[in-house]
């Protein structure tokens, strides 16, 4: 069940109706919405329900281990079993065939070719976010950042279906709390929230969709059958269509929620605009990059221990970032960039070499960040060696560029440079409207989104992560 | 246990002012809102609900839907009421079309 669809929106019509409805009751309001969310991600492979829960009730069960004893090393023992536990199902859902894929290779490589026993998984939908939250509760509750919760709340905190498949990763810290209590609408988090869901229908079902499918698609599938403006244009493209794309499932998430009353973290903040690779980490999926910098980075270590050191753990947490998104070589490769870029800046500074001027810094940054989208779109290793010789080709026919293209490639990289309180500013006009006025625009600018976007909705790049 | 909670600061980009607009009555607000988008997209865009039926696995019960929710779209199309989000179509699949210079489609 895709946001951008009539399905959802009959779907999310009839639970706001329900859960309003019972919303006396704060235990059975949470209980509708469990039951919803559930109806939700059964829609994708309802098998994959019951794993849900399991993962809930493991991180249930371990909080509350942890909680019940004050020994260190105890508590320490089962944190220790609770992330193995998450580790376990995440690594077989998402890694087992790939390792043993390279296993397979590297006993052929040595002359010991086996058949190995590849399962070919299915992947779940959002498992990667489901096990990251159950984890970082764990931690949590381990660090004395958040009190162990019951059941009905952990399970709902995994499962809350604006955020199950897709992120943002809502930390227990962020969501148990607003757990406790009724939570009540202002006009000004509805205003927000129409905004938001509005705006990311058009990133995702207008700019991201036709993107893709009129210019990344065609273009990353035959690279070789492409001149060198086409990969450029392509490679632009694909920058372009991620965060509309991306940066929409986080808007519309956090608008469906604000809709039940949930406050959800910020999850982009104008990506493009940053000076260097670490600003962009600040501003590019902040829920994941600050839960890598918070239970990794830091774990690791952080910048104790010396400059080295640090650079070993900026290098280790954007390999296994980029290792989180998928079993590839390419991801590891993408990771592998954007840790090689930080650890250069982190010793550019140390060495205080000056700082590039500021449109020359956004500009190199931004270049580095697209050289890592073609390894993280690209099929494969070699796909992208092509991808990259045929830029240097240095054929500039047009073939694929139209000047719709262009301009919604321009469009996507201008909201990068609006004034960042610009959305709150308009969600401060309409909160003061009447509901009818109010619910007239939203109909227009859906009408309006509807007229222009592709025919059919593509799902979310970031569902398959 | 009684242990001491970290403070945790929650940066959400749904709270937009110091002091929140709550005129005791936002979920009514809120309610009527979606109710009034709700109703003047079933008449402006009754097409797209046609459609969505259309594309459900065929039943004598989605026979039926099928049936009225095309007859719904047809009095509308005849009345004129889905004629804007049309001609933006229009205007859409025109810029759609169009090409830098000479070039020709597909080229």
């Amino acid at each position: 069940m895709l946001f951008p669809t009539l399905d959802f929106g009959l779907f999310f019509f009839v639970a706001f109706v329900l859960v309003w409805a019972v919303s006396a009751s704060n235990e059975w309001r949470k209980i509708l919405l469990l039951l919803a969310s559930w109806v939700f991600y059964g829609a994708w492979d309802w098998r994959f329900v019951a794993l849900l829960i399991a993962s809930a009730f493991i991180n249930w069960g371990a909080a509350r281990l942890i909680d019940a004893t004050d020994r260190y090393s105890s508590r320490k023992a089962i944190v220790t079993v609770g992330i193995v536990a998450n580790l376990g199902i995440l690594g077989f859902f998402k890694y087992y065939d790939f390792f043993l894929e390279q296993l397979g290779d590297l006993l052929a490589g040595w002359g010991y070719a086996r058949d190995m026993p590849i399962l070919e998984i299915v992947l779940p939908v959002g498992v990667s976010f489901f096990t990251f939250q159950g984890m970082s509760y764990l931690i949590d509750v381990y660090r004395g950042r958040v009190r162990a919760g019951s059941l009905l709340d952990i399970t709902l905190l995994m499962s809350f279906f604006p955020h199950l498949v897709a992120g943002p990763i809502v930390r227990g810290a962020d969501l148990l709390p607003q757990f406790e209590r009724t939570p009540r609408l202002n006009r000004d988090m509805v205003a927000m929230a129409l905004l938001l869901i509005v705006w990311g229908l058009f990133k995702k079902a207008v700019i991201a969709s036709e993107l893709s499918v009129r210019l990344v698609d065609p273009v990353f599938f035959d690279p070789s059958a492409h001149s060198s403006l086409d990969l450029a244009a392509a490679a632009y493209g694909y920058a372009v269509q991620i965060y509309c794309d991306f940066s929409a499932y986080s808007d519309m998430a956090i608008g469906i929620a604000a809709l039940f009353g949930y406050r959800f973290p910020r999850n982009f903040d104008q990506p493009y605009r940053s000076r260097s690779l670490q600003e962009f980490w600040r501003r590019w999926h902040i829920s994941l990059s600050s839960w890598l910098r918070d239970y990794l980075y830091i774990g690791l270590g952080g910048n104790r221990g010396g400059l080295a050191m640090q650079c070993r753990n900026i290098m280790l947490t954007m390999l296994l970032g980029g290792f989180w998104h998928g079993a590839k070589w390419t991801f590891l490769i993408w990771g592998g960039l954007h840790g090689g870029a930080q650890v250069i800046e982190t010793l550019w500074r140390k060495v205080k070499l000056p700082a590039l001027p500021r449109p020359l810094a956004v500009i190199v940054t931004f270049h580095i960040v697209t050289l890592g989208w073609i390894f993280f779109r690209a099929e494969s290793f070699d796909a992208a060696i092509a991808y990259l010789g045929g830029l240097a080709r240095g054929d500039w026919r047009n073939g694929m560029t139209t000047p719709l293209l262009a301009a919604l490639i321009l469009l996507g990289m201008a909201f990068h440079f609006t004034p960042p309180r610009l959305p709150g500013r308009i969600a401060l006009g309409l909160r003061r409207l009447p509901a009818p006025v109010l619910g007239l625009l939203v109909a227009a600018a859906v009408l309006l989104v509807d007229a222009m976007r592709y025919e059919g909705v593509a799902p979310f790049i970031y569902y398959q992560f | 246990m009684a242990r001491e909670m970290n403070e945790h600061e929650l940066i959400s980009p749904v709270d937009i002012s110091e002091e929140p607009l709550d005129e005791g009555r936002s979920l009514v607000w809120t309610t009527m809102v979606i109710a009034v988008a709700a109703f003047v997209l079933l008449f402006a865009n009754a097409g797209t609900l046609a459609a969505w039926i259309d594309e459900k696995p065929v039943s004598e019960a989605q026979q039926r839907a099928s049936d009225l929710a095309n007859g719904w779209s047809a009095s509308l199309d005849a009345l004129g009421v889905t004629k804007p989000r049309d001609e933006l179509h229009r205007l859409w699949k025109t810029a759609q079309a169009a090409r830098f210079g000479n070039e020709a489609a597909g080229q």
